[in-house]
């Protein structure tokens, strides 16, 4: 529990107070092995300065009884009164180190030996007492006691010797001990630091991976969007810090910068689409207009030369000219035809009407030089086509074709189904488009003609229907010179609606 | 295609004409012989140099067809010298104003319509003056008006195209008031 309480804090600190962590943490671990090195180390020093000291008490003790003896020694030869009192003190001194050893003696046997020391003490000092004691009063007869003093001093001697012995083995095997203990200790040390430098290494690299990661991620996906591709994933961080707070960001921006694109990348496909729509209304319009052919540019009034027509039409039918009224009356309908439909789109049935006016009025013209054919056999009222279309091909096929025939000339429009397509055609055994003038057509270029204006008036046709089929090819030209033409477009057979524009 | 298609036309009432001549309907032909003229007046002659009298049957023609439509309520004048007949002017000089007055001028108007051509020579200038009794328009109104293609045969256009034909400014001089009638003075240095 404590663990996730950690892990959950740790994602909340920020990278300053992460590293400050990770480098206490370092430092407490190093000073932790420090100060136990140090303490180990300490207590061994104290140890041995303990036994150096207890060495030097014994020596010690030695020393100051041989020193004893000595002004024992130098008193009954001399019989000075220094040595008297150097004896006393010296006394002293050795009590003094005696009890100080005893106070720091910790087995049985050198509390046995500090014992027949302390007892030995007492004989010997009883002797020398006698001897000095003998020889201050001037008699000679002190050497007895002192040799028996000396030789107590000798047992005394010795018993301070094994006490100097045991201390020495005692703390020979002491000394052992420490040496095995120092190279394990040595070898601990030396394990800890190689582990401590591991794992602070392994510890670094983590953290620092862990600090770059979601930089570096984040360095790639922001290199990535400055090359253009807007297809970046989104930056996921565990942490809380400062990284997250720029990856989070990140995010954002790059959600954000995406949808902009999208949006903006609909909007102008949006814009595109309205543009071309804008345009294609406008080209549509302005070919219709060219088709209009009474405009006023000519300066004719359609209305004055419709009711003009409308008024010789009634003078012949009261003239009783049958057929001057009725050509009147056809060339009234062409004429309304091409002024009051300024629908883009009408019916079939329409167009065929129109044609066959014209072709009445033709007829009249060449005679017997042309002969006319209308053949369709399915029904037209369905079909929707561009206005203005068969009326000017067949003029064409005329004037182009038949115009310099004197005789036998044929004009034909076919019109079939075939599956969803009405393929509408007219063919024509005229003098034909030569193959160059053909190709002009064909590849719509537009050429201003001053002479012979036929072929605009075709070009304005054939630009209405790929307008009308969305510029898909939808007719087909075939021509030789003086065999004919055919001429093919096809409609949808369904679609489209008569449209006034 | 527009030239084209008036050639068309006027080649197809040709053929009308001839069959009405073969059917012995002598109005009809009339009718169609004017409109025929009328047509190729306004063909390919945009701004020519033609003769006066040219412009006369041209006028004369339309205003006949007018006639048949409205029966007796145009009442048509003119009072043209001889001489003039064979000065050349532009075409379209007088048309233009014809055409305004039929147009526009009558179109609320009762009474008998009334227009008057005269036509004298005054020094070194031909003198045309057209009248008409119609519902007149505000000059001044129109003659600022600022449009980026003036029609030919406009009587905008008609004006500036003399002008600058004429180098002068008043070649034409307008007066117009409303339901008072229209005045136009043409003068054209010979």
């Amino acid at each position: 529990m404590v663990l996730k309480a950690i892990k959950n804090n740790w994602y909340r600190f920020s990278i300053k107070n992460k590293q400050l962590i990770f480098i206490g943490i370092i430092i407490l671990c190093v000073s932790f092995i420090s100060i136990y090195i140090h303490a180990v180390t300490h207590k061994s020093i104290e140890q041995l300065s303990k036994s150096v000291t207890d060495y030097s008490r014994i020596n010690n003790l030695l020393v100051q009884l041989r020193i004893n003896k000595l002004f024992v020694e130098s008193y009954l030869k001399e019989k000075k009164d220094k040595d008297l009192n150097e004896y006393k003190q010296s006394k002293d001194i050795i009590k003094l180190v005696l009890d100080q050893i005893e106070a720091k003696q910790d087995t049985t046997q050198s509390y046995f030996l500090i014992a027949a020391i302390k007892n030995g003490l007492v004989s010997y000092y009883e002797g020398c007492n006698t001897a000095l004691e003998i020889r201050q009063s001037g008699d000679e007869n002190y050497y007895v006691h002192f040799f028996q003093a000396a030789r107590i001093y000798e047992y005394i001697e010795h018993y301070i010797r094994q006490l100097l012995h045991i201390k020495l083995s005692e703390n020979s095997r002491f000394y052992d001990r420490l040496i095995d203990r120092a190279s394990i200790m040595r070898t601990i040390t030396f394990a800890g630091i190689l582990a401590m430098s591991i794992i602070c290494l392994g510890f670094g690299l983590l953290f620092s991976n862990y600090l770059t990661k979601p930089v570096r991620k984040l360095a790639a996906a922001s290199l990535q969007m400055s090359k253009g591709n807007l297809d970046v994933k989104q930056i996921e961080v565990r942490s809380l810090d400062e990284v997250a707070v720029l990856a989070n960001a990140f995010n954002k921006m790059s959600m954000s910068i995406r949808r902009l694109v999208t949006d903006l990348k609909q909007k102008s496909a949006i814009e595109k689409r309205l543009y071309e729509e804008k345009l294609k209304n406008i080209t549509m319009q302005q070919l219709l207009k060219e088709a209009n052919f009474l405009a006023l540019q000519s300066q004719i009034n359609p209305h004055f030369l419709f009711n003009t027509l409308n008024i010789i039409s009634r003078t012949s039918m009261f003239e009783q000219a049958v057929n001057t009224t009725n050509l009147i009356q056809s060339l009234s309908k062409l004429f309304r035809y091409s002024i009051t439909n300024q629908n883009s789109n009408v019916t079939l049935t329409e167009e065929i009407k129109i044609v066959e006016e014209y072709m009445h009025i033709q007829m009249y013209r060449f005679g017997s030089r042309i002969k006319f054919d209308l053949r369709c056999d399915i029904d037209t009222d369905d079909i929707i086509v561009p206005c203005f279309i068969l009326q000017p091909l067949v003029e064409n096929a005329i004037i182009h074709g038949i115009e310099s025939k004197e005789n036998g000339g044929m004009v034909r429009v076919k019109i079939v189904k075939r599956d969803e397509i009405v393929l509408v055609k007219i063919i024509d055994n005229g003098a034909g488009i030569p193959k160059s003038r053909l190709e002009e057509v064909l590849n719509r270029e537009k050429e201003t003609h001053m002479g012979h204006t036929n072929s605009i008036g075709i070009m304005n046709v054939l630009n209405r229907v790929n307008l009308y089929c969305n510029d898909k090819k939808c007719f087909k030209i075939k021509s030789k010179v003086n065999l004919g033409t055919l001429v093919v477009i096809a409609f949808p057979a369904k679609g489209g609606e008569r449209k006034i524009v | 295609m527009k030239n084209h298609s008036l050639t068309e036309l006027i080649s197809q009432l040709n053929c009308v004409y001839m069959i009405a001549a073969l059917e012995d309907a002598p109005q009809s032909q009339e009718l169609i012989r004017q409109v025929i003229d009328i047509l190729r007046y306004k063909m390919d002659r945009k701004g020519h140099i033609i003769k006066v009298s040219e412009e006369l049957t041209a006028v004369d023609n339309f205003i006949s067809i007018f006639k048949l439509r409205f029966n007796d309520m145009l009442q048509y004048d003119n009072e043209i010298d001889q001489s003039c007949l064979d000065v050349y002017i532009s075409h379209y000089t007088i048309m233009a104003f014809i055409e305004n007055s039929l147009y526009h001028a009558f179109k609320n108007k009762e009474g008998i319509w009334k227009i008057k051509i005269c036509m004298k020579k005054q020094g070194s200038f031909l003198h045309i003056k057209i009248d008409d009794n119609g519902s007149g328009f505000d000059i001044d109104k129109y003659m600022q008006k600022d449009m980026p293609d003036i029609e030919y045969g406009t009587i905008l256009s008609t004006i500036s195209r003399l002008a600058g034909y004429y180098k002068k400014e008043d070649v034409i001089k307008i007066k117009s008031s409303i339901d008072k009638g229209t005045s136009v003075e043409v003068n054209i240095p010979i």
